[in-house]
């Protein structure tokens, strides 16, 4: 529970370069910010506009310090409302560092201001926030209810950072079987990885190997998410499988549980037996810390895509692709992509990776696509190798926990690709449609945008029917009690 | 039993019936629909010359493109020559159907709609095929 503010790096470099001027000085910004009701009965707010306060309209007040002119909330407060945004108010205190808290005037703005800004917002949220340069803290005001503090305000980028009002008690020295690790990024990074949630969409051959060394990690909860089952010829790559699971059909993301459990059993394994294509398991994957896609169809990347930028988590997809000549079994190029995603940056429909006609082949019922495909190119099945999953899965991985413990480089975050014939790697320069129904600041543009979740791109499938046998009933309890 | 149709979708099917008048909708099961548009003018080269024109729009439209398009079996060229390329026999939801493999070179989920691929369809047979 409780109340998070998400918003990208470039967004915060942007409002901190506004607010920190070196003038010693307050100033002052304002946030729209969408909504997002969270399962938990928390509230995340999604940071979709920032406008920054000029100096004009930031005199010195009445009351306090200094106050934003009344025009200027006025008018953006009421667009929040017209919007469904959330009105946030943004200063700093030029002293803070990693701690900071609202002065008495401040709590006092607050009381007055924030009653009338509801109204004008008619019925979104509205809150104050303050910035120290390395600390947030916020007071959110409902339409009903009393005030809320923020809990954290998180900056997503090549650094994963956690803003709090004052810093969070980490454990004082990691677990013996962390040791090593923790030598590279401290107590403190292997508290954050043991406090993150991360998905893993495909649990085969490269998601596997993220379950793997997510395990070994030491993050939080691990959520898997395949629905196929193994079968003979995945037992080349997925880590874990044995030929008994391959004989009994066993699900892939039951693997993936055995694996992390054998692995560490103090973290928690989330199996969803499902297509992240389909809204039921995509709703379930928008609050994660951190997303793998490890998938073959154009479906889940558009999804993926989706939940990246609507709800601003971050993730990286992988894949590895042995391309042959046309009509012949002859390697044209073997290559390994790692394509890390974030809000500002690595977008998949920007880069071409989504593909309409391919997407709509995949909407099509298998009757319909093999129609289609007897009048154009087959289907064919790919080569796949165990090695060029282990290639992308590490270096997915380790971009992730060089992020989150705050050691990644910010061209860490580009795409790569890499040739295992020749070691050579290339790095892919981010591309930027202006027009972007995902990552561009454009009112059109899904960015930020937050609930509902069942604006998703996905297949609405209706629920199934329930269990009506006893047996089938018992199944479906225990499976929801794991 | 069909699935509640996407805002997109909606908006999508609409759009058509203003361009085009009549048309029959019928839900997939995943949250797309099939749709007919009952009468598309191909032009005088073709014949008939004006027939119903049938596609899928997916769960993911309008980020999927409208593609391919299905009209009755049957469609010839007046002068009795053969099909273009995009045109080739085969079968739709148990019938036999003309397949149109159309595809827009640069298909943008923020302007392009299943109107304006209908009308590019039209396009296509009126004045290129």
């Amino acid at each position: 529970m409780g109340i998070d503010l998400k918003i990208s790096a470039a967004d915060y470099e942007r409002l901190s370069g506004h607010l920190f001027r070196g003038d010693h000085d307050e100033h002052a910004a304002a946030l729209l910010a969408a909504p997002h009701a969270r399962p938990d009965g928390g509230l995340t707010l999604l940071v979709r506009e920032l406008m920054p306060v000029g100096d004009a309209d930031f005199p010195p007040g009445d009351h306090g310090y200094r106050q934003t002119a009344p025009l200027f909330i006025a008018r953006h407060a009421g667009r929040a409302g017209e919007l469904g945004l959330a009105y946030l108010s943004v200063h700093n205190h030029p002293g803070a560092s990693n701690r900071v808290d609202f002065s008495h005037d401040d709590l006092a703005a607050h009381k007055r201001l924030f009653p009338h800004l509801l109204d004008l917002t008619a019925g979104t949220p509205v809150g104050g926030l303050v910035l120290g340069s390395r600390s947030a803290a916020g007071e959110i005001w409902m339409p009903r209810g009393k005030p809320a503090e923020l809990d954290s305000l998180r900056v997503i980028g090549s650094e994963l950072e956690h803003q709090t009002a004052e810093p969070r008690a980490h454990q004082a020295a990691p677990m013996a079987r962390f040791d090593r690790q923790a030598r590279l990024f401290g107590a403190a990074g292997q508290s954050i990885l043991g406090s993150m949630r991360v998905g893993v969409v495909g649990v085969g051959g490269g998601g596997s190997m993220i379950v793997e060394q997510l395990a070994h990690l030491g993050v939080g909860e691990i959520v898997g998410v395949d629905h196929d089952v193994v079968k003979p010829h995945n037992l080349s790559r997925i880590v874990g499988a044995t030929p008994r699971d391959a004989r009994r059909h066993v699900k892939k993301v039951e693997v993936a549980r055995r694996l992390s459990e054998r692995i560490d059993p103090d973290i928690r394994f989330t199996a969803i037996d499902g297509d992240v294509a389909d809204l039921a398991v995509a709703s379930r994957l928008v609050d994660l810390d951190f997303l793998f896609l490890a998938t073959d169809t154009i479906a889940s990347r558009l999804v993926f895509n989706a939940i990246v930028h609507r709800f601003l988590v971050p993730g990286i997809q992988i894949g590895a692709k042995v391309e042959l000549r046309p009509g012949s079994t002859e390697i044209e190029e073997v290559y390994v992509a790692v394509r890390p995603v974030l809000p500002d940056k690595g977008c998949l429909h920007c880069a071409g990776l989504i593909d309409p006609i391919r997407l709509q082949q995949e909407a099509a019922t298998a009757e319909e696509r093999a129609a289609q495909n007897y009048l154009g190119t087959a289907e064919v099945i790919d080569p796949s190798v165990v090695t060029l999953n282990g290639i992308a899965a590490s270096n997915a991985v380790n971009t992730m926990l060089f992020a989150a413990v705050g050691l990644a480089d910010p061209a860490l975050l580009d795409h790569r690709l890499f040739f295992p014939r020749d070691g050579s790697i290339m790095t892919v320069g981010a591309r930027r449609d202006s027009e972007c129904p995902w990552c561009a600041r454009v009112p059109h543009s899904a960015y930020a945008a937050g609930d509902p979740v069942d604006a998703l791109p996905c297949r609405r499938t209706p629920a199934p029917a329930p269990p009506t046998t006893w047996w089938g009933r018992l199944r479906r309890a225990l499976r929801e009690r794991s | 039993m069909g699935a509640t149709v996407t805002a997109p979708i909606a908006d999508g099917v609409e759009e058509l019936e203003r361009l085009f008048g009549a048309i029959d909708v019928e839900p997939d099961e995943t949250g797309g629909v099939y749709v007919t548009v009952r009468e598309v003018n191909l032009g005088e080269r073709w014949t008939p010359r004006v027939v119903p024109l049938s596609f899928q729009l997916g769960f993911n439209y309008p980020h999927a493109a409208v593609y391919p398009y299905y009209c009755p079996a049957g469609v010839a060229r007046v002068d009795g020559s053969g099909w273009p390329q995009a045109l080739q026999a085969a079968t739709w939801r148990g019938e036999p159907v003309v397949q149109i493999s159309l595809r827009a070179n640069r298909w943008s989920p923020a302007h392009d709609t299943a109107a304006g691929a209908v009308a590019q369809v039209r396009h296509f047979f009126q004045t290129v095929a």
